[in-house]
């Protein structure tokens, strides 16, 4: 169970009505704050900045994608260590397994309630080894 | 006295009143990419685009309250997936299928329905703001 405050969150996802909806649900709703990127390579040029307590991937993002953003965030000392939620369409049990191998906490269904969104990331987060 | 509830559920629903409004004009850039692709010259990345498009709306709908959005964006997605790498391009019965599963959407986007009822987002609104961290 983690102890750590979660405050900071990263998210990288491409299209922009998510990102508008996930802007209200994690800051209006969920009062955390906020840094979003439209794509990997945005992500991993705002991240040392941002110092983000959680990555929040989408995983099927152009370009870059989400694991592959993930992974290169993995290989930067300032991120090694953070944790990370993956958000995705695909929620069959060995796709969730496969990114929890990459070193995701936990794997969140799209779509998303932007009223439940929050509450769902105090949950993983709270019963996270982080 | 402001309730933090109902001004939550004011934005939300501007935010869905304004993703229902720019719904009709998404399908139209989708039918656009559709039309190249069959009147005009078939290509891979093409129907990629029109797959990517797809998916966005299926991602999207329901997070906005349009569940019916989603259900029939996610069925041209499905029948789409694993035509996306075939050469030189799908059948023809393929194509109508994808013609036909693209008409559907384009009804739900013109009129697209919200899935909950008010009172109930109001409801889990109220059940949520007291586990809110600041």
């Amino acid at each position: 169970m983690s102890n750590r405050p979660l405050k900071r969150i990263l998210m990288v996802e491409d299209e922009p009505d998510i990102r508008t909806i996930a802007k209200f649900a994690l800051e209006a709703v969920g009062g955390f704050t906020v840094e979003l990127c439209a794509s990997g390579s945005e992500a991993i040029e705002k991240a040392v900045a941002f110092a983000p307590d959680l990555l929040l991937l989408d995983v099927m993002i152009a370009g870059m994608d989400g694991p592959t953003t993930f992974k290169t965030l993995r290989a930067m000392p300032q991120t090694a260590h953070t944790p990370a939620i993956f958000m995705t369409a695909k929620v069959q049990r060995h796709e969730v397994e496969q990114y929890k191998q990459l070193g995701a906490i936990d794997v969140i269904a799209k779509p998303f309630d932007p009223m439940a969104l929050s509450a769902m990331i105090h949950q993983i987060w709270e019963q996270a080894d982080v | 006295m402001s309730n933090p509830a109902l001004m939550l559920e004011q934005q939300l629903n501007a935010l869905r009143e304004a993703y229902a409004q720019q719904l009709p004009d998404k399908m139209k850039q989708l039918e656009q990419t559709w039309r190249l692709l069959i009147l005009g010259q078939w290509t891979t990345e093409g129907f990629k685009a029109l797959y990517r498009q797809v998916h966005g709306l299926a991602g999207s709908g329901a997070t906005f309250g349009y569940a019916r959005v989603t259900d029939t964006a996610r069925a041209v997605e499905l029948y789409i997936k694993p035509l996306l790498d075939q050469e030189p391009m799908p059948c023809d019965a393929d194509l109508l299928k994808i013609n036909a599963l693209l008409g559907e959407l384009r009804k739900v986007c013109a009129q697209p329905d919200q899935s909950a009822p008010q009172g109930e987002r109001v409801g889990k609104l109220h059940q949520f703001i007291p586990a809110r961290r600041n």
